[in-house]
């Protein structure tokens, strides 16, 4: 690795970083305590917004998968304690960055948007269904329901590594146990 | 700069330092180096030194004596709580701890950062707090505690940056002045790269890692290695990280365990440095040290696997050292003790359940990530080690069948055992149904097995039995089916056939051989195609067409080429001799008949049916006329003799083209004829 430009180390002894200076009271030591950002828009984005959001979907789709990736292969190895420390790292993960993500009510009906925001609930419900949580799972599917009424034609990734219209992935989700593969 | 120097401060520090009021002041080069320290904190303990020993020559202070007089004595002087200096002193220690490894260095580390416990808003302190503490349990073997660490890591720090981090960088900000910690992501990648990949093998943590297979797939998806322009490709642990993760979903996991990968690749490099000792001094005693530790690892890794993918690859791993000793033992003629929980045995079992599943269930073995053709590759490696890891082990006590001639029968019969275990795995499972686990190699593997239990009995053992003669040349036999491509191996049937006084037996023995060769579907196509070596597959089978060569091929001596030809040279020059005879038992024949050149019969004589005409002794005509006889017979048959060795010679000389591809397929196990030997062994079986 090589050190970086003078320049930057002078800035360094100023001390400043704008975005990353958050100010905060004391926090609790729980490594895993969930925290969430208020990352919620009321009204639909465009432009550089919407292609960020688009890029974080995006990339918290494809986390999901390693996640369930991961999940799974601890599954098959019936390694519980593991399963249950990931466990929790996923609810954190998922309550800080993907929950946020989820929020809002207009990206499940916005053009662009509509399938990445599909994809991500079915990831999510993926997971929970994985950390055997039923209540929550069904809770997902509810909500899928409700927001893509009417819409039930589009295209989602679910099965994960698979594509299918988004009635029958729900009919597959509901069919679903924790431990099926 | 938020730390000011009191003069009450400094004075005290003078008083306290001797005098050396410069060292004991804050230095503005340490503390930029310090807040960058996640640039180079990673870096091989050695390189870091180099780097910290340049920084102290800017600053004019090592490390070391910065930390005393500054952080440990100025600074409670001042009696300022400053967040900076804290986080600052945190990393000093940690620094000094990765370039010395002195343990209480990380102690006062984690004592420092813990300070700032109350002031983690700050992802900085964030980063160094848990980073600091994943070193910690990494130093005490808590594994828990460690990937605890790294996951919080990833949710408080990682993952809130990723956002800004894109964000500056679309807006080419990425590095300006005040994009503060935010720019540091890249390294916060590598560095976590490293702690999970590199230095958590190094302090020997080997289980329970598994929850951080995921981070490392987060890593390696468009993460480390992805800002070239930051960190370059040569500096980056990316190319590492590759091979982590193809190993992880490979057909060398065990069902993507982290633990698992990391173990065995650990216990690879381990296997690496030990056949790179072998190589250059023999088994010494640092060589034995190094596969000790090398066959400790391997241990583990079976320890580590859930899945039967975990024990074949381990096993597959483990073996390959195995036969690596036999035959370092066999080349150097020195026989140390080397203990292997390994066995060639237990990698049969291993074979035996995942062949058990081919038809179904196969995915529950582990391979759930990896498609069937990664399963069976994994079963043709595991029987490829089986089978060289065999080969080596009776090739060593055939040489010590040779050394230790008072031993020979002893060491020659071991080799057989080892011979004839892998004959009857191969029996077993080089079937039509399994065939498509075994390697190409095999087949000739299998011949070799064959072959060396012929050699083992007649060549090797001092004084084998009668049925172990015949068992021996059962396998000859056998061995000649499988590959009757090896010219040496027709003479040895020949002698192992004389021991038992058989040697008239040879031509029915070989004679289904030779015309099965000559038949084959799949030799005919090999030679039809051009295929590799077929020129010389070609003249063998012509040779095996006819039954002179194979003859030959039987009993003569091929380095006798020469003496076979002057033997044809001799057989003109006898017929030229026995035609003279004939000419002038003929001339005396017909001037006995009264007859002359000019005026020959009307018709021709019957052989010794001719009455001697008068005045000519009856009995010195009748014995002209046998003569005559004899001569003709004589000279028919040595024309004979003349014709077909004429024939065969050049046919038998042109087999001696296949010498060399015993010993090439012996050396590549890649080599092409493999594949023949491969389709030729299953052309007549349903």
């Amino acid at each position: 690795m090589v050190f970086r430009s003078r320049s930057m180390r002078r800035v360094a002894i100023a001390g400043i970083s704008a975005l990353c200076a958050c100010a905060g009271g004391p926090e609790p030591v729980d490594p895993l305590a969930v925290q969430t950002l208020a990352i919620e828009e009321s009204a639909p984005l465009g432009g550089n917004a919407l292609a960020q959001r688009i890029q974080e979907m995006e990339r918290a789709h494809r986390d999901m998968v390693h996640f369930h990736a991961t999940l799974r292969s601890l599954r098959y190895r019936d390694e519980r304690e593991s399963m249950d420390v990931l466990g929790r790292f996923l609810h954190a993960y998922m309550g800080l960055h993907v929950d946020p993500l989820l929020r809002p009510e207009w990206q499940s009906s916005h053009a662009e948007l509509m399938g990445l925001d599909a994809n991500l609930r079915f990831a999510k419900a993926n997971l929970l269904l994985q950390l055997r949580e039923q209540p929550s799972v069904l809770d997902m599917v509810e909500e899928i329901t409700d927001r893509f009424r009417g819409r039930e034609d589009i295209l989602v990734d679910y099965p994960i590594g698979t594509q299918n219209r988004l009635a029958k992935a729900l009919e597959i989700l509901r069919g679903k146990k924790w431990w099926s593969p | 700069m938020r730390t000011v120097h009191s003069v009450v401060g400094i004075a005290i520090a003078m008083a306290l330092v001797g005098g050396r009021v410069e060292a004991g002041t804050e230095s503005p080069e340490w503390s930029a180096y310090l807040d960058y320290a996640y640039v180079y904190s990673s870096a091989e303990p050695e390189l870091l030194r180099k780097r910290l020993q340049e920084y102290a020559e800017e600053a004019g202070t090592p490390l070391d004596r910065y930390i005393s007089e500054y952080f440990e004595t100025l600074v409670p002087l001042e009696g300022e709580d400053d967040e900076a200096q804290t986080r600052r002193r945190a990393i000093a220690y940690l620094v000094h701890y990765f370039a010395s490894g002195d343990t209480i260095s990380l102690d006062r580390s984690v004592e420092t950062i813990r300070e700032l416990e109350d002031r983690l808003g700050r992802y900085e302190n964030r980063y160094w707090y848990h980073y600091i503490l994943a070193h910690e349990a990494l130093e005490k073997g808590q594994t828990h505690v460690f990937v605890e660490q790294l996951l919080a890591m990833w949710v408080r720090v990682v993952a809130p940056l990723e956002m800004p981090f894109e964000m500056l960088r679309t807006l080419s900000l990425s590095e300006a002045p005040n994009s503060g910690f935010v720019s540091a992501l890249p390294y916060v990648y590598e560095n976590i790269t490293r702690l999970v990949l590199l230095r958590s093998q190094r302090t020997g943590l080997d289980r329970d890692l598994d929850p951080l297979g995921a981070i490392v797939r987060l890593l390696h998806d468009k993460r480390v290695g992805a800002h070239p322009d930051v960190i370059p490709p040569a500096a980056s642990s990316r190319d590492y990280l590759d091979r982590i993760m193809a190993r992880l979903d490979g057909p060398e996991s065990d069902d993507g365990s982290l633990t698992f990968t990391l173990v065995l690749f650990e216990a690879g490099k381990l296997h690496d440095r030990a056949r790179s000792l072998l190589a250059t001094d023999g088994l010494g005693q640092e060589t034995l040290r190094a596969i000790r530790a090398t066959t400790a690892a391997y241990a583990t890794a079976l320890k580590r696997a859930h899945t039967l993918q975990g024990e074949c690859a381990v096993f597959t791993r483990a073996l390959r050292q195995l036969g690596e000793i036999y035959a370092a033992k066999q080349r150097l003629g020195v026989d140390p003790e080397i203990e292997s929980p390994f066995s060639i045995d237990g990698a049969i079992e291993v074979y035996r359940q995942l062949y058990a599943a081919r038809n179904e269930g196969w995915q529950e073995l582990g391979y759930r990530n990896t498609d069937r053709q990664a399963y069976l590759e994994a079963m043709r490696g595991l029987w490829e080690e089986i089978q060289e890891s065999g080969l080596n082990a009776a090739d060593y006590y055939l040489s010590q069948a040779v050394a230790t001639p008072d031993r020979a029968d002893e060491q020659a019969r071991a080799a057989v055992r080892i011979f004839t275990r892998y004959l009857s795995f191969f029996h077993r499972y080089a079937t039509v149904a399994g065939k498509e686990a075994v390697p190409d190699s095999a087949y000739f593997a299998a011949f070799e097995a064959a072959r060396g239990i012929g050699d083992g009995f007649l060549a090797y053992a001092s004084s084998p039995r009668r049925a172990e003669i015949e068992l021996a040349t059962k396998h000859y036999r056998s061995a000649l089916i499988l590959f009757p491509f090896d010219r040496e191996l027709w003479p040895a049937l020949t002698s192992a056939l004389e021991q038992h006084g058989r040697e008239g037996d040879y031509m029915s023995l070989v004679r289904p051989i030779t015309d099965w060769v000559v038949r084959s579907r799949s030799v005919d196509a090999w030679i039809g195609n051009g295929e590799p070596h077929s020129a010389q597959i070609e003249s063998l089978r012509r040779g095996l067409a006819d039954s002179l060569v194979v003859t030959y091929m039987g009993f003569a001596d091929a380095s006798g080429i020469g003496e076979l030809e002057q033997e044809l040279l001799e057989l003109r020059a006898r017929r030229t001799q026995v035609e003279r005879g004939l000419a002038e038992l003929t001339r005396r024949r017909d001037r006995m008949m009264g007859r002359t050149g000019a005026a020959p019969p009307a018709a021709p004589d019957r052989e010794g049916s001719e009455s001697p005409p008068p005045g000519v002794d009856p009995l010195e005509f009748t014995e002209v006329a046998r003569k005559l006889v004899e001569a003709k017979g004589l000279l028919g048959r040595i024309d004979g003799q003349i014709s077909a060795r004429s024939q065969a010679l050049p046919l038998y000389k042109a087999t001696l083209e296949t010498d060399g591809m015993t010993q090439a397929l012996r050396g590549q196990r890649d080599h092409p004829v493999h594949t023949l030997l491969r389709r030729m062994y299953y052309e007549n079986r349903p």
